[in-house]
């Protein structure tokens, strides 16, 4: 599992690069090992043309090779969510881009929604559809039909234990049931690449163990993982690596061992307040 | 509109639209059942007040006080059922007010003049004065030609008499013709509505806007399939209308009007023109209103948004029941106005080509022009998210 980028990528993609509106998204060509690849990502939100804007994510980049849990972690308004939402082509990048799955965001979004996974509190499904319709209706999407498609949505049902609810429409069932559907609908096309925003956010102590019994699940299944929380202790028994984000830079990347090492703290609650103060003395609030 | 002519995803997102939106009830109440039971049971709802009044009539015997006019009082008595008469005794007002006369007819101690009175305010005194008002018309009327021969020679012959020559059919047909446009047109828009607000602000509220962005379709075609979806509903809305009121309306009109109850002799023949006429509104009506829920968070703001665009789209539907308003080279230019004037045209089979094919084209441009703005917008991740993906770079992002 290789944690950094060849010199040459590095170079290329300018760590720290300026800000420029209108600077075109760098080559990324020749990095298929990576199943995740974040080159100098940035989100400045505008009114207008002549607004300076709010830099919501300046110049992330990480890599995520293939069966790797990836963690981001920060602060409420860190810019977690909107790197992921940039990752699963639901904003696009101002500066910067990232291959997922092979496919480049700007270039091929389409190709990179057909490849990921994503899961977070803002994406709900149609509550007017059952979840076997809700399986079908994604499944036929991906290019599944007939016999195959019947198959996944069997597997993911019994997989997930659906099977006493799975006619059921979706507004009927309960939270952690929904949950269940939800976790369902992002496997059926068996993608890659999962993308989990806070997947935890909002469910009962049952729920959280049962999403952290999946995430595992996942990273055994050889799946490559990203996923943003503020609890600590979740990314802590997960992660792989684990990358700091504060006021929208990524102030740390590696794995829990070497942010050990780089703070000289034991715990990662105290490796992570230790980077995100060392982060805010530096003037890194400065957006 | 063929979906042989779709990419199999963009169907697949229309149909998974579609069927969402034929599982709620209010779509499904608004839009398919009430216009099937609406126009039946405002049928039967009509038959029985009518025949309730009728039998009321029938069963009445006004009272009526005339003071001193054997003539009238003897034309009075011809009308069936006769009243009750009796002579003016007190005044009028006191007659009417105590509940003795409905109406007292009397001549002025001035001027001789006759006078009517009638209290509005009392049903039986209504009724009397709407039954025996026009004998007493035709009774002056007789008096003061006969005056006028003794006086003058003047031959009654001079006086014009009015005859209307269409059947009691035509003149049901044309005021079905008039009727007909504006009611497809005010229940087009009520068939568009739900289903936009529902498709936009919906969305939106219950969360499922972002998981819409992340299907393996291009935004394009996400719109694309919301607006196929809203424009079906409505346009299947506007098609079960057209069915019920082809069904009930002739038989409405003649409760209303009185003469035969059958199917009014409509140029059917130009159906076609008047469902592709539909399906442009459809398309106009789905794209506006979808534009304006998509600017709202939840769906009661949509609706306090879309309703005045709604009485907005009412109003040039109106405006087609004027007489003067007719079918030209400059009305044809006007949409929804244009729609109204050109379905009435073709109900009547009064087709003027020309203007019909202007009416065409220009509601196409409009409905054109909707849908780009209205996919533009819905392409947007502002939709999704509540907040602009603004980042100053002009750029194409699916």
């Amino acid at each position: 599992m290789s944690d950094e980028f060849p010199d040459s990528t590095l170079r290329t993609i300018g760590a720290g690069s300026e800000i420029d509106a209108g600077k075109r998204p760098h080559s990324i060509d020749g990095l298929e090992s990576y199943a995740v690849m974040s080159i100098g990502l940035t989100k400045i939100f505008r009114r207008g043309e002549r607004d300076e804007g709010l830099v919501a994510v300046r110049d992330v980049s990480f890599a995520c090779s293939k069966g790797e849990v990836f963690g981001l972690l920060g602060p409420n308004g860190a810019g977690k969510t909107t790197t992921l939402r940039m990752l699963s082509t639901v904003l696009r990048p101002t500066i910067g881009t990232a291959r997922v799955a092979g496919s480049d965001v700007r270039r091929a979004p389409q190709h990179v929604r057909a490849s990921i996974g994503f899961l977070s509190g803002n994406t709900r499904l149609y509550p007017r559809l059952s979840v076997r319709e809700t399986l079908e209706f994604f499944g036929r999407l991906h290019g599944f039909e007939g016999s195959e498609l019947d198959g996944r949505v069997a597997h993911v049902i019994d997989a997930l234990d659906m099977h006493e609810f799975a006619d059921r429409r979706l507004e009927r069932l309960s939270t952690g049931m929904a949950q269940k559907a939800n976790i369902g609908r992002t496997l059926l096309h068996d993608p890659p690449v999962l993308v989990l925003d806070e997947p935890t956010s909002g469910l009962d102590v049952l729920g959280a163990a049962a999403m952290i019994d999946f995430v595992a699940e996942m990273r055994q299944r050889g799946k490559t993982v990203i996923f943003s929380t503020h609890v600590l202790t979740e990314a802590e028994r997960l992660c792989d690596r684990i990358g700091i984000l504060n006021n929208g830079r990524l102030h740390a990347v590696g794995s829990l061992d070497e942010l050990r090492i780089r703070t000289g703290k034991e715990f990662l609650d105290q490796i992570f307040l230790s980077l995100v103060r060392e982060d805010d003395a530096s003037g890194g609030s400065d957006r | 509109m063929s979906s042989r002519f779709l990419k199999p995803t963009l169907r697949i997102y229309w149909a998974k639209e579609l069927r969402s939106l034929l599982r709620d009830r209010n779509i499904v109440v608004y839009g398919l059942l009430l216009p099937l039971f609406l126009y039946p049971l405002l049928l039967f709802a009509l038959s029985e007040v009518r025949a309730l009044t009728a039998g009321m009539r029938e069963r009445m015997e006004p009272a009526i006080a005339v003071a001193d006019l054997p003539e009238l009082e003897t034309r009075l008595h011809e009308v069936v059922p006769p009243p009750r008469t009796f002579p003016l005794t007190g005044g009028a007002g006191e007659a009417l007010a105590s509940g003795v006369a409905d109406l007292v007819i009397a001549r002025s101690h001035g001027n001789g003049r006759l006078i009517v009175s009638h209290d509005s305010s009392s049903g039986p005194s209504r009724i009397a004065l709407e039954r025996f008002a026009p004998v007493i018309e035709k009774w002056r009327r007789q008096a003061e030609s006969t005056a006028l021969a003794r006086a003058t020679g003047w031959v009654e012959r001079h006086e014009p008499t009015f005859v209307d020559t269409s059947e009691k059919t035509d003149s049901t047909r044309i005021l079905l013709a008039t009727l007909l446009p504006l009611i497809l047109i005010v229940m087009c828009t009520f068939g568009a509505t739900w289903p936009a607000i529902e498709l936009t602000a919906g969305e939106r509220e219950r969360s499922t806007a972002e998981t819409t962005f992340l299907l393996p379709l291009t935004r394009q075609d996400v719109a694309l399939g919301k607006t196929l979806a809203v424009t079906s509903a409505a346009f299947v809305t506007l098609c079960v209308h057209l069915f019920a009121m082809l069904i009930a309306a002739g038989p409405l009109i003649a409760q209303v009007r009185g003469g035969t109850a059958s199917i009014p002799s409509l140029a059917w023949q130009s159906l076609p023109l008047v469902l592709c006429f539909g399906l442009l509104l459809s398309l106009v009506f789905g794209t506006l209103f979808m534009l304006a829920g998509s600017y709202a968070k939840t769906f009661r703001e949509a609706q306090a948004f879309v309703t005045p665009l709604q009485l907005l789209m009412m109003l040039p539907a109106i405006l087609t029941l004027l007489p003067s308003a007719t079918l030209d080279a400059t009305t044809a230019w006007i949409p929804i106005f244009n729609a109204g004037l050109a379905f009435r045209a073709a109900l009547l089979g009064d087709i003027d080509v020309q203007a019909t094919a202007t009416t065409l084209l220009s509601l196409s441009l409009c409905a054109l022009l909707c849908f780009r703005t209205t996919v533009r917008r819905l392409s947007d991740t502002s939709f999704a998210l509540g907040f602009a993906d603004s980042d100053g770079i002009r750029e194409k992002w699916s």
